[in-house]
Protein backbone atom coordinates (compact mmCIF):
# COMPACT_ATOMS: atom_id res chain seq x y z
CA UNK A 1 0.00 0.00 0.00
CA UNK A 2 0.94 3.27 -0.98
CA UNK A 3 2.90 5.37 1.90
CA UNK A 4 0.64 8.80 2.98
CA UNK A 5 1.85 11.71 4.65
CA UNK A 6 -0.45 12.80 7.08
CA UNK A 7 -2.21 15.83 6.28
CA UNK A 8 -2.41 14.60 2.38
CA UNK A 9 -5.25 17.14 1.87
CA UNK A 10 -4.25 20.69 2.62
CA UNK A 11 -5.83 23.42 0.03
CA UNK A 12 -5.15 26.60 -0.61
CA UNK A 13 -5.26 29.23 -3.24
CA UNK A 14 -3.23 32.13 -3.95
CA UNK A 15 -3.43 34.97 -1.46
CA UNK A 16 -4.83 32.43 1.74
CA UNK A 17 -3.04 33.23 4.50
CA UNK A 18 -2.33 29.94 6.73
CA UNK A 19 -3.55 28.96 10.07
CA UNK A 20 -0.58 28.05 12.69
CA UNK A 21 -2.91 24.97 12.41
CA UNK A 22 -2.01 24.54 8.99
CA UNK A 23 1.00 25.62 9.26
CA UNK A 24 1.62 22.96 12.21
CA UNK A 25 0.04 20.04 9.59
CA UNK A 26 2.71 21.18 6.83
CA UNK A 27 5.30 20.89 9.27
CA UNK A 28 4.23 17.59 10.07
CA UNK A 29 4.12 16.36 6.59
CA UNK A 30 7.70 17.90 6.51
CA UNK A 31 8.74 15.81 9.37
CA UNK A 32 6.68 12.30 7.71
CA UNK A 33 8.66 12.65 4.61
CA UNK A 34 12.01 13.63 6.48
CA UNK A 35 11.84 10.37 7.97
CA UNK A 36 10.53 8.73 5.24
CA UNK A 37 13.80 9.54 3.25
CA UNK A 38 16.40 9.81 5.78
CA UNK A 39 18.58 12.39 3.96
CA UNK A 40 22.60 12.37 5.11
CA UNK A 41 23.05 16.61 4.32
CA UNK A 42 22.57 17.02 0.82
CA UNK A 43 22.36 13.39 -0.52
CA UNK A 44 20.34 10.54 -0.05
CA UNK A 45 21.51 8.76 2.91
CA UNK A 46 23.56 4.85 2.40
CA UNK A 47 21.13 2.36 1.69
CA UNK A 48 17.80 4.54 0.83
CA UNK A 49 17.63 3.25 -2.28
CA UNK A 50 16.78 -0.16 -2.91
CA UNK A 51 16.62 -2.26 -6.10
CA UNK A 52 13.01 -2.51 -6.43
CA UNK A 53 12.92 1.40 -6.75
CA UNK A 54 14.88 1.30 -9.07
CA UNK A 55 13.50 0.39 -12.68
CA UNK A 56 15.13 -1.40 -15.19
CA UNK A 57 16.00 1.27 -17.51
CA UNK A 58 17.53 3.17 -14.93
CA UNK A 59 20.60 0.41 -15.18
CA UNK A 60 22.56 0.96 -18.04
CA UNK A 61 26.18 -0.61 -19.34
CA UNK A 62 27.25 3.39 -19.17
CA UNK A 63 26.87 4.11 -15.53
CA UNK A 64 28.45 0.79 -14.79
CA UNK A 65 32.09 0.97 -13.42
CA UNK A 66 33.52 -2.04 -15.09
CA UNK A 67 36.52 -1.60 -13.58
CA UNK A 68 34.93 -2.83 -10.18
CA UNK A 69 32.56 -4.77 -10.99
CA UNK A 70 31.66 -7.03 -13.62
CA UNK A 71 35.07 -8.79 -15.33
CA UNK A 72 38.86 -8.53 -15.50
CA UNK A 73 40.27 -9.32 -18.80
CA UNK A 74 43.53 -9.73 -20.22
CA UNK A 75 45.10 -11.37 -23.39
CA UNK A 76 47.66 -11.43 -25.76
CA UNK A 77 48.98 -13.23 -29.13
CA UNK A 78 52.10 -14.79 -30.86
CA UNK A 79 53.96 -14.53 -27.32
CA UNK A 80 57.75 -15.49 -27.49
CA UNK A 81 58.99 -18.52 -26.31
CA UNK A 82 59.27 -18.48 -22.56
CA UNK A 83 62.24 -20.13 -20.82
CA UNK A 84 60.95 -22.29 -17.76
CA UNK A 85 63.95 -21.76 -15.44
CA UNK A 86 63.94 -21.90 -11.51
CA UNK A 87 61.43 -19.42 -11.28
CA UNK A 88 57.65 -19.25 -12.50
CA UNK A 89 57.11 -16.89 -15.72
CA UNK A 90 53.91 -14.59 -15.69
CA UNK A 91 52.22 -14.76 -19.18
CA UNK A 92 49.06 -12.73 -17.95
CA UNK A 93 47.70 -10.59 -15.03
CA UNK A 94 44.65 -9.11 -14.17
CA UNK A 95 44.01 -7.00 -11.15
CA UNK A 96 41.04 -8.34 -8.99
CA UNK A 97 39.26 -5.93 -6.39
CA UNK A 98 37.48 -6.54 -2.89
CA UNK A 99 35.21 -9.27 -3.74
CA UNK A 100 34.37 -13.07 -4.66
CA UNK A 101 35.95 -13.92 -8.08
CA UNK A 102 35.27 -17.25 -10.82
CA UNK A 103 38.70 -17.36 -12.69
CA UNK A 104 39.98 -19.09 -15.69
CA UNK A 105 42.19 -19.16 -18.19
CA UNK A 106 43.08 -20.62 -21.37
CA UNK A 107 45.13 -20.71 -24.65
CA UNK A 108 47.38 -22.47 -26.75
CA UNK A 109 50.69 -23.31 -25.96
CA UNK A 110 53.24 -25.38 -27.98
CA UNK A 111 55.82 -27.39 -25.71
CA UNK A 112 58.20 -27.62 -28.25
CA UNK A 113 58.80 -31.68 -27.47
CA UNK A 114 59.46 -31.32 -23.81
CA UNK A 115 57.22 -32.55 -21.47
CA UNK A 116 53.95 -30.59 -19.87
CA UNK A 117 51.05 -31.94 -17.40
CA UNK A 118 48.79 -30.26 -15.11
CA UNK A 119 51.37 -28.66 -13.04
CA UNK A 120 52.95 -26.80 -15.77
CA UNK A 121 50.54 -24.38 -15.94
CA UNK A 122 48.60 -22.43 -12.50
CA UNK A 123 47.28 -19.20 -11.28
CA UNK A 124 48.93 -17.90 -8.60
CA UNK A 125 47.79 -14.73 -6.17
CA UNK A 126 51.10 -13.13 -5.52
CA UNK A 127 53.28 -16.40 -4.35
CA UNK A 128 50.53 -18.41 -3.53
CA UNK A 129 48.61 -20.85 -6.02
CA UNK A 130 45.31 -20.59 -6.53
CA UNK A 131 43.55 -24.33 -6.26
CA UNK A 132 42.39 -25.81 -9.23
CA UNK A 133 42.49 -27.78 -12.46
CA UNK A 134 44.74 -27.72 -15.44
CA UNK A 135 43.61 -29.69 -18.13
CA UNK A 136 45.15 -29.88 -22.14
CA UNK A 137 43.37 -31.31 -24.84
CA UNK A 138 43.57 -31.78 -28.82
CA UNK A 139 47.31 -32.52 -28.89
CA UNK A 140 48.20 -31.73 -32.79
CA UNK A 141 52.00 -31.39 -34.02
CA UNK A 142 53.00 -30.47 -30.33
CA UNK A 143 50.44 -27.91 -30.19
CA UNK A 144 47.81 -27.63 -26.78
CA UNK A 145 45.12 -26.02 -25.62
CA UNK A 146 44.65 -26.01 -22.54
CA UNK A 147 42.78 -23.98 -20.21
CA UNK A 148 42.93 -24.02 -16.20
CA UNK A 149 40.14 -22.68 -13.81
CA UNK A 150 39.89 -22.22 -10.14
CA UNK A 151 38.23 -24.98 -7.98
CA UNK A 152 36.43 -22.89 -5.89
CA UNK A 153 35.60 -18.58 -6.00
CA UNK A 154 38.36 -16.65 -4.62
CA UNK A 155 37.85 -14.04 -1.85
CA UNK A 156 39.94 -11.11 -2.85
CA UNK A 157 40.07 -8.85 0.56
CA UNK A 158 42.03 -6.11 -0.94
CA UNK A 159 42.96 -5.46 -4.69
CA UNK A 160 44.81 -8.59 -5.64
CA UNK A 161 46.52 -9.15 -8.27
CA UNK A 162 46.17 -12.67 -10.22
CA UNK A 163 48.96 -13.92 -12.55
CA UNK A 164 48.23 -16.61 -15.17
CA UNK A 165 51.76 -18.67 -15.06
CA UNK A 166 53.94 -21.77 -16.09
CA UNK A 167 55.30 -23.12 -13.76
CA UNK A 168 58.94 -23.45 -13.53
CA UNK A 169 60.69 -26.89 -14.74
CA UNK A 170 57.97 -27.09 -17.16
CA UNK A 171 60.52 -26.60 -20.10
CA UNK A 172 60.82 -24.01 -23.39
CA UNK A 173 57.03 -23.33 -24.28
CA UNK A 174 55.69 -21.16 -26.88
CA UNK A 175 52.18 -19.43 -25.97
CA UNK A 176 50.60 -18.38 -28.71
CA UNK A 177 46.51 -16.71 -28.30
CA UNK A 178 46.15 -16.69 -24.36
CA UNK A 179 43.72 -15.01 -22.45
CA UNK A 180 43.21 -14.21 -18.49
CA UNK A 181 39.65 -13.79 -17.02
CA UNK A 182 38.15 -12.91 -14.04
CA UNK A 183 34.06 -12.62 -12.84
CA UNK A 184 33.11 -11.14 -10.35
CA UNK A 185 30.28 -13.29 -8.60
CA UNK A 186 29.85 -11.70 -5.22
CA UNK B 1 -2.13 40.72 -6.78
CA UNK B 2 -5.42 41.56 -4.63
CA UNK B 3 -8.07 40.52 -3.07
CA UNK B 4 -10.93 41.55 -4.84
CA UNK B 5 -14.38 40.57 -3.43
CA UNK B 6 -17.07 38.37 -5.19
CA UNK B 7 -14.86 38.09 -8.19
CA UNK B 8 -13.52 34.54 -9.42
CA UNK B 9 -10.34 33.85 -10.39
CA UNK B 10 -8.90 30.66 -12.29
CA UNK B 11 -6.03 29.51 -11.14
CA UNK B 12 -4.20 25.79 -11.21
CA UNK B 13 -5.46 23.03 -9.91
CA UNK B 14 -5.87 23.18 -5.82
CA UNK B 15 -6.44 19.70 -5.51
CA UNK B 16 -10.02 19.46 -4.27
CA UNK B 17 -12.31 18.56 -6.51
CA UNK B 18 -14.51 19.29 -3.64
CA UNK B 19 -16.08 22.71 -2.88
CA UNK B 20 -13.58 24.09 -0.47
CA UNK B 21 -14.04 26.68 2.16
CA UNK B 22 -12.08 28.87 4.32
CA UNK B 23 -12.93 31.60 6.56
CA UNK B 24 -10.89 34.76 5.77
CA UNK B 25 -10.44 36.83 9.20
CA UNK B 26 -11.81 40.58 9.65
CA UNK B 27 -8.89 43.08 9.07
CA UNK B 28 -7.86 41.37 5.45
CA UNK B 29 -7.49 43.72 2.82
CA UNK B 30 -9.41 43.65 -0.14
CA UNK B 31 -10.91 45.94 -3.48
CA UNK B 32 -14.39 45.82 -4.77
CA UNK B 33 -14.58 45.23 -8.20
CA UNK B 34 -13.99 47.78 -10.62
CA UNK B 35 -12.46 50.00 -7.45
CA UNK B 36 -9.06 50.68 -6.81
CA UNK B 37 -9.47 51.71 -3.09
CA UNK B 38 -8.03 49.10 -0.87
CA UNK B 39 -9.90 48.58 2.17
CA UNK B 40 -10.10 46.44 5.55
CA UNK B 41 -12.80 43.90 6.27
CA UNK B 42 -14.92 44.40 9.49
CA UNK B 43 -16.63 40.97 9.36
CA UNK B 44 -14.72 37.96 8.36
CA UNK B 45 -15.28 36.69 4.49
CA UNK B 46 -15.14 33.18 3.03
CA UNK B 47 -13.17 31.83 0.32
CA UNK B 48 -13.93 28.96 -2.16
CA UNK B 49 -12.65 26.99 -4.03
CA UNK B 50 -13.07 23.91 -6.53
CA UNK B 51 -11.10 21.62 -9.04
CA UNK B 52 -12.74 20.97 -12.59
CA UNK B 53 -11.69 19.34 -15.58
CA UNK B 54 -12.19 20.18 -18.83
CA UNK B 55 -11.11 18.19 -22.62
CA UNK B 56 -10.68 14.06 -22.69
CA UNK B 57 -7.83 11.56 -22.50
CA UNK B 58 -4.12 13.08 -23.06
CA UNK B 59 -5.62 16.22 -23.73
CA UNK B 60 -7.56 16.31 -20.12
CA UNK B 61 -6.61 20.36 -18.09
CA UNK B 62 -7.49 20.77 -14.49
CA UNK B 63 -8.19 24.35 -13.67
CA UNK B 64 -9.02 25.86 -10.70
CA UNK B 65 -11.99 28.22 -9.94
CA UNK B 66 -12.06 29.98 -6.49
CA UNK B 67 -13.60 33.27 -5.17
CA UNK B 68 -13.56 35.72 -1.79
CA UNK B 69 -17.01 36.49 -1.25
CA UNK B 70 -19.09 37.84 1.57
CA UNK B 71 -21.56 35.12 0.65
CA UNK B 72 -21.68 32.30 2.86
CA UNK B 73 -24.11 29.88 1.15
CA UNK B 74 -21.91 26.64 -0.31
CA UNK B 75 -24.64 25.39 -2.31
CA UNK B 76 -25.47 28.55 -4.05
CA UNK B 77 -21.30 29.57 -4.53
CA UNK B 78 -20.77 26.13 -5.79
CA UNK B 79 -23.48 26.28 -8.47
CA UNK B 80 -22.20 29.59 -9.62
CA UNK B 81 -18.74 28.28 -9.81
CA UNK B 82 -19.59 24.93 -11.99
CA UNK B 83 -21.52 27.06 -14.20
CA UNK B 84 -18.58 29.64 -14.38
CA UNK B 85 -16.60 26.88 -14.89
CA UNK B 86 -18.58 25.21 -17.94
CA UNK B 87 -17.85 28.52 -19.64
CA UNK B 88 -13.78 28.21 -19.35
CA UNK B 89 -12.58 26.73 -22.96
CA UNK B 90 -9.61 24.28 -23.30
CA UNK B 91 -7.51 27.43 -24.72
CA UNK B 92 -7.90 29.20 -21.31
CA UNK B 93 -7.33 26.14 -19.61
CA UNK B 94 -4.20 26.05 -21.27
CA UNK B 95 -2.83 28.94 -21.03
CA UNK B 96 -3.85 29.16 -16.85
CA UNK B 97 -1.81 25.74 -16.30
CA UNK B 98 1.37 26.57 -18.69
CA UNK B 99 1.71 29.98 -16.91
CA UNK B 100 0.50 29.84 -13.35
CA UNK B 101 2.95 29.53 -10.17
CA UNK B 102 1.74 29.97 -6.61
CA UNK B 103 1.37 33.48 -7.15
CA UNK B 104 0.02 33.64 -10.91
CA UNK B 105 -3.59 33.38 -11.18
CA UNK B 106 -5.99 35.57 -13.22
CA UNK B 107 -9.12 37.04 -12.55
CA UNK B 108 -12.17 36.46 -14.51
CA UNK B 109 -15.18 38.86 -15.72
CA UNK B 110 -17.27 36.85 -13.41
CA UNK B 111 -18.99 38.00 -10.31
CA UNK B 112 -20.38 36.28 -7.73
CA UNK B 113 -24.09 37.68 -8.16
CA UNK B 114 -26.24 38.35 -5.11
CA UNK B 115 -29.09 38.82 -6.88
CA UNK B 116 -29.10 34.53 -7.33
CA UNK B 117 -29.18 34.02 -3.92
Amino acid sequence: MAASIPYPSIVFVPLDILTAEELNQLQANTVYLANLFPLAAASIADGAITNTKLGSAAVKTGNIDWTTLGAQYASADHGSDINIGTTDTTMLSVTVTPGKWAIFAGGSLNANGAAIGDSSIALKNGTSYLAGSTRFFNNQNQIWWLEVSTSAVFTATSNTKIDFVAQKGAGTLSMSYRSLIALRVG
Amino acid sequence: MDIILNQVAIWRPCGSSKLNKRIVPAGTGYRTPGSSVYQKSTEPFVRYCKDYEIGKGKSKVGFCLFVRTDIDNDPIIEQQLDAIASSISLEDALRISANSSLEAFEYLPKLIKLEEI
